[in-house]
């Protein structure tokens, strides 16, 4: 336990403090207006946060529920939605993975694997040793977690409160986080070439596909990047 | 729209949200970081978080809809600039992002 909770998961807890978790909590706070928009309750809307943590996952569900579609509509658009946490993990595991550990750990942080606590982690693990990773990841994640679940409450009480404008501008902070964390560590060639590559093709296949339109660019992207630079 | 059918949808959203992250610690097991697999797997993550925020600046769903694409695609692009400006500062280069898209939001939408 102490080898867990140590100084490194205090680093990764400070971390997530800053402008992840302010840029993650704004997202979520605008959650919680949006899940008492569809119906959702105050105990819904905290318990979606706590066991199904992924922002987009739990919008299309929100939007789901409010055409009325089927539980399997539901299950399969969350699915496409979050199919991305796939290839996500598989990065993310190889890096922050220590052998003495046991597999359940694994499955169990698997949980705070989302866009912020990935992209964080991907930018910064080199300036942490690699022992020291999993439990500044768990940090990191499950502080994240924690200000999402408040925030997601604390959206669903004040909605309304916040003018329309400034509402929205604090929707955008997410997105802009993510690509200035993404722009700032573009120092691989392939890496370049995927999002250059994929920021142009997701736009044309969301006319012709809109729900697999993220997944498809991605994938082609990756596939094309690699060939040409790795292989 | 019941309770329960509302429990529900949140129980299966949590599954469907869950399983692609179990079957990726699964699959970890054949990655290591120094492979070639390890690096298709980024490009490949890279690829689709870069979509996923190209699709909210360009087709958002929520409040950001009722917003103007050139207003979301220039602040941006003028984030970029400050980012690289400001020496990859992301902390400033969020903050003004999302100021400026603010006020500009505010002003002409």
């Amino acid at each position: 336990m102490n080898k867990t909770f140590d100084n490194n998961f205090k680093m990764g807890c400070f971390a997530a403090l800053g402008i992840p978790g302010i840029s993650l909590a704004a997202s979520f706070f605008a959650l919680g207006a949006l899940f008492k928009n569809s119906g959702l309750n105050a105990i819904q809307s905290f318990l979606s946060t706590l066991i199904g943590f992924a922002l987009p996952g739990q919008v299309v569900m929100a939007e789901t529920l409010i055409v009325n579609g089927t539980l399997l509509n539901i299950l399969i658009a969350v699915f496409l939605t979050n199919a991305r946490l796939y290839p996500m993990t598989v990065n993310l595991v190889p890096v922050i993975r220590q052998k003495s550990r046991p597999r359940w750990h694994y499955y169990f942080l698997s949980h705070f694997i989302a866009v912020t606590s990935w992209v964080y982690m991907l930018s910064n693990y080199d300036k942490i040793t690699k022992e020291s990773r999993f439990s500044f990841f768990l940090g990191l994640g499950s502080t994240l977690w924690i200000l999402s679940t408040l925030a997601t409450v604390v959206g669903f009480y004040t909605a309304g409160i916040l003018s329309a404008k400034v509402f929205v501008a604090l929707i955008f902070l997410n997105p802009i986080y993510f690509m200035c964390m993404i722009v700032s560590v573009l120092n691989k060639s392939h890496i370049v070439a995927t999002v250059f590559l994929s920021v142009i093709l997701a736009p044309i296949l969301f006319l012709v596909t809109p729900d697999w339109s993220v997944l498809l660019a991605g994938s082609i992207s990756g596939i094309i990047s690699y060939f040409i630079f790795i292989r | 729209m019941s309770e329960t059918y509302i429990y529900l949808a949140i129980l299966l959203t949590a599954f469907a949200t869950y399983l692609p992250r179990f079957l990726g610690v699964f699959s970890s097991d054949f990655v290591n970081e120094e492979g070639k697999l390890f690096k298709f797997v980024s490009c490949v993550s890279y690829g689709i978080l870069a979509a996923l925020i190209a699709r909210i600046f360009i087709h958002p769903v929520g409040a950001l809809e009722q917003t103007s694409t050139a207003i979301r695609l220039l602040a941006a692009g003028l984030t970029i600039v400050v980012l690289f400006v400001s020496k990859k500062n992301v902390l400033f280069s969020s903050l003004f992002g999302v100021i400026l898209f603010g006020i500009l939001n505010l002003y002409f939408n």
